[in-house]
């Protein structure tokens, strides 16, 4: 069982390996990004209920709607948008990367390969929050303290809540790259994605990781249960259906998909 | 032995592979002859399990494809051009495709590498190689395993004299190791020195 196991993980570490080793110089990107989106974000009055500076700014970051009431005008949440998008851009041509052709066929079903795609998939995600969160913190080095050991519930869900989201969206990304070229899986995501900033829906899950709309800012908006519950069933879900679909699609070629 | 029983695949309606049948032997180099768009590479990909039947099975060594198991357990392949990490050597590229099994060691990567006449101490990045440098790194991919199936899509693009002087090497060993060569070639001249059988394939049936 060990032993199997340990296939696994070698396995997965080394479809990891080859998926960052293609998206390492984007996820390195978000910093300047997120920098430059932070300079930008400077004038939005932070809430109350983020008490450090750390997750005051994820707050900018990750606010979405500005809309405290639907009545008020739309602006559109550039910051939120970008790095969204941005985030879809990196996931881009999963699950069919270089090299795809001559690892899928050193596994022994394509179930499992899927499942490797997957936690793959999840920490090239962590790693993009990572290099943001770290931008952040690099920017407020003064709460660095408060970073690592003062965190209450409200500022880890600042910080976590975009980050279930978007491992969500980046797993229908790749449930649909299964059969749907790379640019058309990203142009639905990011459809998504820009259309849940101004319409509230829950259908249009995307919104969940728009802080400005959970009770984080609005005790009558989306409770922090709800929103990590909804994208961890979907990535659920995407997991489930990928290993279904898995077995059925066609492999017929590296980047053909592109 | 590689079984391939009344094997159908139809893509968007069209019959890419019509009911083939065949019984590949180990110890034996099998030359897939044809025109471009007959089916060979897409029989190739059918015996890798990176396509499924429409109709029809392949059994390999007792396992049918696609049941217990979704690709062989041990195959070597090349398909079309081989693609790599381009931020990565040539040896950290196999060492990435070595750690998933690991079956091959170091010391195989080399071989694998000299074998084709590639140095194994390169430090040139993928994206640097010409296009025989990209093909001879496919052929390594292929054979650092030393695995007991090996599909070779034109190997011989892009090579010099002395590539395709390897390649030849290459087959010789495998054959007498046992494994089973599955290769297809344009030149047929080559294609009928380098088999031991060659495999006519025409609007993705086998002609006699």
């Amino acid at each position: 069982m060990l032993k199997r196991n340990n296939g696994f993980f070698r396995k997965t570490f080394a479809i990891f390996m080859s998926d960052l080793s293609q998206r390492s110089v984007y996820i390195f990107l978000l910093i300047p990004l997120t920098l430059l989106l932070l300079y930008k974000e400077k004038g939005t009055v932070p809430p109350a209920v983020l008490s450090d500076g750390i997750s005051q700014d994820f707050f900018r970051l990750f606010m979405g709607d500005y809309r405290i009431i639907p009545e008020m005008s739309y602006q559109p949440p550039f910051a939120w948008i970008l790095l969204n998008a941005y985030i879809a851009f990196i996931v881009g041509g999963f699950p069919f990367g270089s090299m795809e052709t001559a690892i899928i066929t050193k596994f022994r079903s394509r179930v499992s390969w899927w499942i490797s795609k997957c936690f793959s998939l999840l920490f090239i995600i962590a790693l993009s929050h990572a290099a943001i969160f770290c931008t952040v913190v690099l920017t407020d080095i003064s709460e660095l303290k408060a970073a690592f050991f003062g965190f209450d519930k409200n500022s880890l869900a600042a910080i976590l809540l975009p980050f279930a989201v978007s491992t969500a969206c980046s797993f229908v990304q790749s449930l649909m790259n299964l059969y749907l070229k790379p640019v058309f899986g990203y142009v639905l995501v990011v459809s998504m994605q820009i259309a849940s900033t101004f319409i509230h829906s829950p259908i249009l899950f995307a919104g969940y990781s728009q802080l400005n709309r959970t009770v984080l800012s609005n005790p009558s908006g989306i409770t922090l249960r709800l929103g990590f519950t909804v994208p961890a069933i979907i990535t659920l879900l995407c997991m489930a259906l990928g290993a279904f679909m898995s077995c059925c699609i066609e492999i017929l070629g590296d980047r053909s998909r592109k | 032995m590689i079984e391939i029983i009344n094997y159908t695949k139809i893509i968007r309606g069209a019959s890419v592979l019509k009911n083939i049948n065949l019984k590949l032997s180990r110890g034996m180099i099998y030359g897939l002859s044809g025109k471009n768009g007959s089916g060979k590479t897409m029989l190739m990909r059918a015996i890798c399990g990176l396509i499924r039947p429409t109709e029809g099975k392949i059994i390999i060594d007792g396992e049918t494809l696609g049941e217990k198991i979704s690709f062989p357990k041990s195959v070597g392949i090349l398909i079309e051009n081989p693609d790599f990490l381009d931020s990565e050597t040539a040896f950290s590229n196999l060492k990435l495709l070595a750690s998933i099994k690991q079956i091959a060691t170091d010391g195989d990567i080399k071989d694998s590498l000299s074998a084709v006449g590639l140095d194994p101490g390169d430090k040139r990045k993928y994206r640097k190689f010409s296009l025989g440098m990209k093909q001879k790194l496919g052929i390594a991919a292929a054979i650092m395993e030393k695995p007991e199936i090996l599909i070779l899509d034109e190997p011989l693009n892009a090579l010099d004299q002395d590539g395709v002087e390897r390649v030849r090497q290459i087959l010789k060993y495998f054959k007498e190791r046992g494994s089973t060569v599955i290769l297809a070639c344009h030149d047929r001249e080559e294609l009928e020195l380098l088999s031991d059988e060659i495999i006519k394939i025409e609007s993705g049936a086998i002609v006699p």
